[in-house]
């Protein structure tokens, strides 16, 4: 990361709160102002100071592109940007374009700037393999959720993973702005989502970023995936020996997860069998394991791979 | 075609920027109380002279370079500051008491300190790039200055900022790395 970079996210990190935003007494606040009349005829508009004219050459692409945005202000990107130092939140149509700035904010900050817009959700920017950064999961309805108690299943491994929800595909009512797999630059792709103006119900989002080196996943895809290290080795039902040898040779470390403990490849029986698995890092796999095959796995993701 | 009626152009206005200007006050003042009366005295600047405000992306920098005067020039003697602004400085008071600000944690204390030593213009550059996040382009009309010259300023203000660190015995580098750990440690 560049310096000047590093320096502007201090300084991010220590904005001060931006306040409540636009409250029923702020609305009053503008019928006030406005109870008092001012002169109908407007006073002849100052001479507008074309600064723009000055500007270097090599600054036309930018004075273009505010051009464009006066005339377009919806469309990302183009216009105007929110005063805010983690989020830009835009609104396009019926729906909110939410950009990730500051991808390692805290979530308290997220939380501030979207309610300064009255934007009632909680946003999460968590860590994820490079080929899941971008994507986006959804828990809908969640405070009755949280008042019942129920805590929405991801339907595979979590083991200590926190649950992120249902992904969202591109075409539904909230969705990613950049989806895994449309971004042929990581890294350099907008990390966001689309929201509808009208989400009724309070929205947990939860978005991927690529992890640094090191750090752990705490979206973790599944361990045959395409783009990970493992995708097309065969694991679902084979024993702990065969996946630690397979993995070892991709680089890849495994842990073993069996009734709710993590255990390293040494310290679990060799001969017992992997159900499923999950990358829990760049170069670390977590896999399930029992004494007995799975008798009614999940399709292996090696099934389509060559030689499978 | 009649011209929009001003009353309908200013409540546009205001709904689509009033947050904007109150982050952008807010992050400025200490107190609640002024910061209210900033708000509404920049607002009520706006409302008298609806006509010369621009259109577009520089509505909102315009109403930024109002507020950033407003700021610099202090309370009016002769603004009586309204029973409805008292109690909008209330409710930001009771909203400041009820939400610890995340800048203030205590891990952030030698960078705010640092930012603090800064003079004013140094750290106003700094903040309208990083805290409202505008572009060069955008500083320098809230400015009122040249692009090149905003370009200039924020690289003198961010090479003032890394050797306040170091002074401070931060290396910026390792402390970036340190604070975003402390950053997602807070989850």
């Amino acid at each position: 990361m560049p310096r000047s970079d590093r320096i502007d996210r201090l300084v991010g990190e220590i904005a001060p709160d931006p306040g409540p935003g636009l409250t029923p007494l702020a609305r009053r606040l503008m019928d006030e102002i406005t109870a008092t009349p001012v002169a109908v005829t407007a006073p002849p508009r100052p001479r507008r100071r074309r600064r723009w004219v000055a500007v270097p050459v090599a600054a036309g692409l930018t004075a273009a592109a505010l051009a464009i945005g006066w005339l377009v202000p919806a469309i990302p990107g183009l216009g105007p940007d929110p005063a805010a130092a983690a989020l830009d939140i835009r609104r396009d149509g019926d729906h909110y374009v939410i950009t990730v700035r500051d991808l390692h904010a805290a979530p308290q900050v997220y939380e501030r700037e979207l309610r300064a817009r009255g934007i009632d959700i909680t946003l999460k920017v968590l860590p994820t393999s490079r080929t899941k950064a971008g994507s986006v999961y959804v828990i809908q309805d969640l405070d009755r959720l949280m008042a019942e108690g129920r805590v929405p299943a991801e339907g595979r491994i979590t083991v200590d993973g926190p649950p992120v929800g249902e992904e969202a595909s591109p075409g539904g009512p909230v969705s990613p702005l950049a989806p895994p797999g449309s971004c042929t630059a990581p890294g350099e792709c907008p990390l966001g989502v689309r929201i509808p103006v009208d989400l009724a119900e309070r929205a947990q989002i939860t978005i991927g970023r690529e992890a640094r080196p090191g750090e752990s996943y705490a979206i973790r895809p599944d361990a045959g995936a395409a783009g990970e290290p493992l995708h097309c080795v065969p694991y679902v039902n084979r024993t702990v020996a065969e996946v630690t040898r397979a993995a070892r040779q991709r680089g890849v470390e495994p842990a073993f997860a069996h009734a709710g403990t993590v255990q390293a490849a040494d310290q679990v029986p060799g001969d017992w069998h992997v159900h499923e698995g999950v990358m829990s890092g760049e170069k670390s796999a977590l896999f399930l394991i029992g004494p007995e095959p799975d008798p009614s796995p999940r399709p292996d993701p090696a099934a389509g791979c060559p030689g499978s | 075609m009649d011209p929009p009626d001003p009353k309908q152009r200013f409540a546009e206005m205001y709904l689509a920027h009033y947050a904007d200007v109150l982050a952008y006050i807010r992050r400025r003042t200490d107190s609640p109380h002024d910061a209210a009366d900033a708000v509404a005295e920049t607002f009520t600047i706006a409302w008298r002279r609806l006509a010369d405000i621009p259109d577009g992306p520089r509505t909102r920098l315009w109403l930024l370079g109002v507020a950033r005067r407003v700021l610099a020039n202090g309370r009016r003697a002769e603004t009586r500051r309204s029973e409805l602004v008292e109690r909008l400085g209330t409710e930001l008071a009771v909203w400041q008491a009820r939400s610890p600000d995340p800048a203030e944690a205590a891990d952030r204390a030698e960078v705010r300190a640092a930012f603090r030593r800064l003079r004013p213009g140094d750290r106003e550059v700094l903040a309208l790039a990083s805290w409202e996040g505008l572009s060069h382009d955008e500083i320098a009309v809230v400015l009122g200055c040249s692009h090149a010259t905003v370009r200039i300023r924020l690289h003198r203000a961010r090479k003032r900022l890394a050797k306040e660190l170091r002074a401070a015995g931060l290396d910026v580098s390792r402390y970036g790395a340190r604070a975003v750990a402390l950053s997602e440690g807070t989850t």
